[in-house]
């Protein structure tokens, strides 16, 4: 009878440390993995249906490892880059842009640098009546939660990163969501105007110099001088111009 | 100290329940929810005594606390910033009162449905729904009776076992792991077999016919008339109070709503009213009694 207690409790034990290696094995290569673990996934995987959607809102782009600055065209990225690791499904990129940098191949160094920030909603301004009316005292009168101004980041940094701390300084309500689906945050609020607070297409988007990178702020990696803006859009991206077909003819 | 509330005829108690149940679920202004919450209490101790303070205080004060932490940590918005939570998203202080408030509700409307439990028996629910809906109100009395049901014939299940030296007590791990599965197997099949059997012998009896009539000690007096035109004209202000709202509330982006304007006042009396009423009826029938006793 002991002896039988004995190999129950090794038993017990050992299946335990199973499930927890298992756990850490599916878990590890998420968010902490170094350069050597992201998992190699053929390019066949991918399905070709994904590529057909338009930009909704802030999520991520696709492919390549970090810092690998290949400048492929949209669609032979989806397709030759079968070598390439980490793939992410989302709309193609626009060509001659910067790639996505995966947050967790990220260095970040001391060196400061400074970038462009602002964050507006006009568009509600125009959509009132679509307007979650408990929110009417958390949109300024003209539509700016926060004037363009110089802002300091350390080089390596993402949009998310200094978007995040910016606001956290101002004082302004700011959500995201960690998705690692597209290995990004989403922005769900900022100053409590939330995703679907004007309508059912609604919700943040960012511009980068002007243009939607079509892939999650946590993976753009920003440079001295870069021109952040997150806009928020009442229409899927329509009623800024950065819908996927506008973005795709070169914005 | 038997409760007297249950004394009236079934519809009135049906009628009860429902609104207080369905505002208790609606109402998310705090004033509503302190009512409910203390009126659930009240009752739900006035008719189960001690195991209702015991119940409430292993249970439901946990759960509620629970309840209450948990929101802030996945809902983040509100305009009052307190703090920043590990992960960089805020801690907002609509957001813990709202989580309070919600596990308020949750806490009163498990509370209100124990004292349903009590109050509303399977013949009374039976006896209001036999006829019009023969089969659901059937199977719903089934339903609310199968936990205690099942919980009572566990046990006799459990000391049968225990008699041939098989119970969950005996032997190693291992084996009271297997004469525990033997235990639910049983129990599943007796559970399954008795709802076939309770079925088949109310088929039996004529259960759902056209023709069939059923024996009731149910009478509507004057009592129950007067019960029941107070609920209505109760629930009737209510609704329209709400739905002019008199009883609007918001927890997001900032607390705001109806204070202490007198319509609003006068819409939380008269919830207050309706919900307190089984414990004013009983306090009152006891009182009567007691008067009576001391005559003698």
């Amino acid at each position: 009878m002991k002896n039988r207690m004995q190999i129950n409790k090794v038993l017990a034990v050992a299946v335990v440390l199973c499930v927890l290696a298992a756990a850490w094995f599916y878990g590890g290569n998420n968010h902490n993995s170094d350069n050597a673990t992201p998992s190699q996934k053929p390019a066949s995987t991918m399905k070709s249906g994904e590529a057909e959607f338009p930009s909704i809102k802030a999520h991520g782009q696709t492919t390549e490892k970090a810092m690998v600055s290949q400048a492929h065209s949209d669609d032979s990225a989806r397709t030759k880059s079968g070598s390439a690791a980490n793939q992410i499904l989302t709309d193609p990129l626009t060509p001659g842009k910067p790639q996505p940098v995966e947050p967790q191949n990220a260095q970040v160094t001391g060196k400061k640098r400074t970038c462009t920030l602002s964050v507006e909603c006009t568009t509600i301004l125009h959509n009132m009546k679509d307007f979650n009316q408990d929110k009417l005292e958390m949109l300024p009168s003209d539509g700016i939660i926060f004037p363009a101004q110089k802002v300091t980041f350390f080089e390596g940094e993402s949009v998310f990163n200094v978007s995040q701390r910016e606001m956290k300084k101002a004082g302004i309500q700011f959500e995201f969501e960690a998705t690692p689906l597209y290995n990004s945050n989403y922005i769900e609020s900022i100053n409590n105007i939330y995703e679907f607070d004007c309508g059912e297409l609604s919700g943040w988007m960012y511009k980068v110099n002007g243009c939607f990178p079509n892939y999650g702020c946590s993976r753009y990696e920003l440079k001295d001088g870069d021109n952040i803006e997150w806009v928020y859009t009442c229409n899927s991206g329509r009623d800024l111009g950065g819908n996927y077909v506008t973005n795709r003819g070169g914005v | 100290m038997k409760d007297a509330f249950s004394t009236f005829h079934p519809i009135v108690n049906f009628t009860w329940f429902t609104a207080v149940l369905l505002f208790s679920m609606y109402f998310m202004h705090p004033v509503c929810l302190g009512v409910s919450f203390f009126c659930a209490i009240a009752y739900s101790v006035y008719l189960n005594r001690e195991k209702a303070i015991y119940f409430n205080l292993k249970y439901m004060l946990p759960l509620l606390i629970i309840t209450a932490l948990i929101n802030p940590a996945f809902n983040h918005e509100g305009g009052t910033i307190l703090t920043y939570l590990y992960d960089g998203n805020p801690l907002t202080l609509e957001s813990i009162i709202y989580g309070i408030a919600a596990a308020v509700m949750l806490i009163s409307v498990i509370c209100w449905f124990s004292c349903y439990n009590v109050v509303m028996t399977s013949d009374k629910f039976v006896y209001l729904f036999g006829r019009v809906i023969p089969s659901l109100s059937l199977v719903f009395s089934m339903t609310l009776r199968f936990v205690p049901h099942f919980k009572a014939q566990i046990g006799i299940v459990s000391n049968a076992q225990k008699g041939v030296g098989r119970d969950v007590s005996n032997g190693s791990l291992m084996q009271r792991i297997s004469h525990g599965i033997r235990i639910l197997s049983i129990m599943v099949t007796w559970a399954l077999e008795n709802a076939i059997e309770t079925a088949d012998s109310m088929k039996s009896r004529g259960y759902g016919l056209p023709g069939r009539t059923a024996f009731s000690i149910y009478r509507f007096d004057k009592r129950d008339k007067y019960a029941m035109i107070f609920i209505l004209l109760c629930t009737g202000y209510i609704i329209a109070g709400s739905l002019s709202g008199g009883l609007y509330y918001r927890y997001f982006p900032t607390i705001n709503g109806m204070g202490a304007k007198p319509y609003s006042l006068s819409l939380y009396i008269c919830y207050l009213a309706l919900c307190i009423a089984p414990v004013i009826i009983n306090i009152m029938e006891d009182r009567k009694w007691k008067a009576t006793q001391s005559g003698i």
